[in-house]
């Protein structure tokens, strides 16, 4: 049964082809599907962009029937239930050698990888489809398991072909990524939205002017799943739509927030730091967006040029470390305590 | 067989009681040294504080004082002492209430103490008379019998299923006890609060290098051991403080041979591991005075170094109060953190080392003011995952079947989207919404109560 009361499920594309703004990316995707054997995959960019989406209409493109018994979705920041946590008791083993320090040991598979990957991948496909198609989504949530992953990786790559879907990239350890055939996705341009969301406009009843859409535009990042959701949040008040109503309630809009963050480390009020750092990374940011935006603010705080001059440096020599770092949180906060203690000097 | 056994008990039993002690001791060659050499009175104690000493007497006269009037507060009923193990705790206890005239009442960690063991077996001490001024003949000795201490060793190890209830049954004795008790523990631990709370607590420190030689010396030379000095340091030295572990080091030597040389003591790798738990291991570093104190102890906790930088930086801005010297820590635990990743993504493990000694030493010296005083609560690293609530799960789930997003992101998104924009339309689109959800979504009405 289609659903339409939430505009988010009700505008979600049902065809590989209904994807908008991303032409280049879904050609290929297409190529590949017509030469019929595809590598591993991996779909890299921020919360929001329809990565997951993609990669389940790519599956049922490419399985067609039998889409529903050889392709399954696993998230892997999803915590572990009882009935899993069992299945990982069960497929542990105690050793059999009795010499040496792994004797009478008890081995486990990493919990993870036993519970929800490993019984899927065993078993061989169902039907005439040459191989399976498992989807893992938060890849990076993974961490120390990732090694045990890709030596599944390799020993069942005949059965079974894996789409891996992530939004922090530097998480990742090299040997997968070396593995997988990388797509990256960025935010879409403003004239297929412009075209999308108009239409989504007219079909609503509702009214909204060009200037007003580009601020929408960039208020929720291109992000289109954001955008019906303010849009339904507002025609319950107004069927017209303006600037002003759209600040009521916007809420993920990385520039305001960054805004706020900006004066907060000019005053060097650390509660209110710690506050909107939690914010902005639940918002689901790598750290490059935010600081880029930082970068943006810099200009325009009251400072001499030659303060603005050592802050940009310094953002780029911390981006750069940043990069090479896997703990985003803890990379943020050296970057933010660092422009602090040099305001203060 | 049996006759002659027989008779040689009797003419032992003949001899007068100190006599047989020390007959038994040289005949019985199996008695671990740590045993024999157990001091009996406060005089063969080597190198223990005597101001921990001069308190644990105090604490007893106190006691035998006050007792009779019925004026004890709590905290004078009982006390705690705390250190490391092999500092000599037990045997304090032993050799005082040896040279006051007390006998023990000892529970260990063998004993199980649940409540109704505990009870069982310290019934009899909230009563005033010993049983043994009954059996034994009113010597001059046996009128000193008269009084009891209750020690209560390893009070930490009280965990878990097998020892339900003993914690509260042990609250319960100290507030109504009729004879002083002791109790010994190795770590501060957050879960005893409410009975240190009510303890006096005695910190003993570990035995210095020169006391523990002195020790060895005196058993060496009873033993007939041709020892050298440097030996005798180096097992010292590795013991780090525990006079336990050192004396039994000295028999695992002897044994076999008398004569011990350099080689056997580097044969056998006695250096034992001090493990810091991970709840002061941030504590601990910042009183090290030297980069490779602090990286040892940072290498020798038990926990995985994947999160070692992770733990350090959660719970620092509790140790540094000054902005300047916070950034300085952050910075190197940054460059840690870049380390640590390189390490995972590229294999090279050669670049370990390095990251122990950024995130200990790294940290520890780039911070010129820390604040270790005082007890410090611990902050666990914020994990990635989140825990679903079982009102909210069913709804969850479904959402999770329409949406394709992760449970997280459900939780975070769109929950409070659906909660807002419910809240938001009048009174009578409310219902009509609703209906085409259940509708729509296939959900009982019941779980999307919570959304209302």
């Amino acid at each position: 049964m289609e659903v339409k009361s939430i505009w988010e499920l009700k505008y979600k594309p049902k065809n590989i082809k209904e994807i908008i703004g991303r032409d280049d990316l879904i050609n290929n995707l297409i190529k590949l599907k017509d030469n019929g054997n595809i590598p591993h995959l991996m779909f890299i960019g921020p919360k929001g962009y329809g990565k997951l989406n993609c990669a389940i209409l790519f599956a049922k493109e490419l399985l067609g029937d039998s889409f529903i018994s050889n392709c399954k979705v696993v998230h892997a920041s999803d915590p572990l239930t009882v009935e899993e946590r069992a299945i990982v008791k069960q497929e542990s083993y105690v050793s059999t050698k009795k010499i040496g320090s792994m004797a009478g040991k008890q081995f486990t598979w990493p919990a993870f990888l036993a519970s929800r990957i490993k019984p899927f991948v065993e078993i061989k496909p169902i039907g005439e489809f040459p191989y399976k198609i498992l989807i893992v989504n938060d890849f990076h949530t993974l961490e120390s398991e990732q090694d045990g992953f890709r030596r599944l990786m390799e020993k069942y790559s005949e059965i079974c072909r894996m789409i891996l879907i992530t939004n922090q990239i530097s998480s990742i350890i090299d040997p997968i990524l070396s593995r997988c055939m990388l797509f990256f996705f960025n935010q879409i341009d403003f004239n297929s939205y412009k075209n999308f969301i108009s239409n989504v406009i007219k079909n609503e009843n509702l009214k909204i002017s060009d200037n007003d859409l580009y601020f929408l535009y960039i208020s929720t990042n291109g992000k289109i799943g954001e955008t019906l959701n303010l849009l339904q949040q507002i025609s319950t008040k107004t069927s017209n739509i303006t600037t002003d109503s759209i600040h009521e309630y916007v809420r993920g809009s990385i520039k305001l927030e960054i805004k706020v963050l900006t004066k907060a480390i000019l005053l060097g009020d650390l509660n209110l730091i710690s506050t909107k750092l939690k914010i902005i990374q639940s918002y689901g940011y790598d750290i490059s967006t935010i600081l880029s935006e930082i970068c943006n603010e810099i200009f325009n705080l009251p400072l001499n040029k030659y303060q603005k001059a050592t802050l940009i440096n310094l953002l780029g020599d911390l981006d750069y470390q940043a990069l090479n770092g896997s703990d985003e949180e803890l990379q943020l906060n050296n970057i933010i305590y660092q422009i602090i203690s040099l305001m203060k000097k | 067989m049996s006759k002659k056994s027989s008779k040689q008990k009797i003419t032992k039993s003949s001899k007068s009681p100190k006599e047989d002690i020390s007959f038994s001791q040289k005949e019985k060659p199996n008695i671990p040294w740590i045993e024999k050499y157990r001091p009996k009175s406060i005089k063969e104690m080597i190198g223990f504080e005597s101001s921990i000493i001069t308190k644990i007497k105090n604490f007893l006269e106190n006691f035998e004082n006050k007792i009779m009037s019925g004026k004890l507060s709590t905290k004078e009923r009982a006390i705690l002492l705390e250190g490391p193990p092999g500092v000599g705790k037990t045997t304090i206890v032993y050799a005082i209430a040896n040279d006051l005239g007390y006998s023990v009442v000892e529970l260990n960690a063998s004993d199980t103490r649940t409540e109704e063991a505990i009870n069982k077996k310290l019934k009899e001490c909230t009563e005033n008379t010993n049983i043994l001024s009954f059996i034994l003949p009113a010597t001059s000795e046996s009128v000193k019998l008269k009084r009891k201490i209750i020690f209560i060793d390893e009070v930490d190890g009280i965990s878990g299923q097998s020892d339900r209830g003993g914690l509260s049954a042990l609250l319960k004795i100290i507030k109504t006890t009729k004879n002083p008790i002791i109790l010994a523990a190795n770590f501060y631990d957050t879960k005893f609060k409410t009975l240190y709370d009510n303890v006096e607590k005695i910190q003993c420190h570990s035995l210095k290098k020169p006391s523990i030689i002195k020790i060895l010396k005196n058993i060496a030379i009873n033993e007939n051991l041709n020892l050298e000095e440097t030996v005798l340091n180096l097992i010292a030295e590795n013991s780090s403080g525990d006079v336990r572990s050192a004396i039994n080091d000295l028999q695992a030597l002897a044994q076999g041979s008398l004569t011990v040389e350099d080689i056997d003591v580097n044969k056998i790798n006695m250096s034992r591991d001090i493990e810091i738990k991970m709840y002061n291991l941030v504590q601990e570093m910042f009183k090290q005075k030297s980069l490779i104190e602090a990286r040892e102890i940072a290498s020798n906790t038990d926990l995985d170094y994947n999160i070692l930088h992770k733990v350090i930086y959660s719970n620092l801005s509790l140790y540094v109060p000054d902005i300047f010297d916070y950034t300085e820590a952050l910075k190197n635990l940054s460059e840690a953190d870049k380390l640590i990743t390189n390490i995972n993504r590229k294999m090279d493990f050669s670049l370990l080392p390095y990251f122990f000694d950024l995130v200990s030493g790294g940290v520890v010296f780039s911070v010129k003011k820390p604040n270790i005083l005082g007890f410090k609560k611990f902050i666990f690293p914020t994990l990635k995952n989140i825990r679903i609530s079982l009102i909210e799960q069913p709804l969850v789930e479904i959402l999770q079947k329409y949406y394709n997003k992760s449970k997280t992101q459900i939780i975070y998104d769109v929950l409070p989207f659906l909660k807002l924009y419910i809240k938001s339309l009048p009174s009578d689109k409310k219902e009509i919404f609703i209906n085409e959800m259940v509708n729509e979504l296939n959900i009982e009405k019941e779980d999307i109560q919570i959304l209302l």
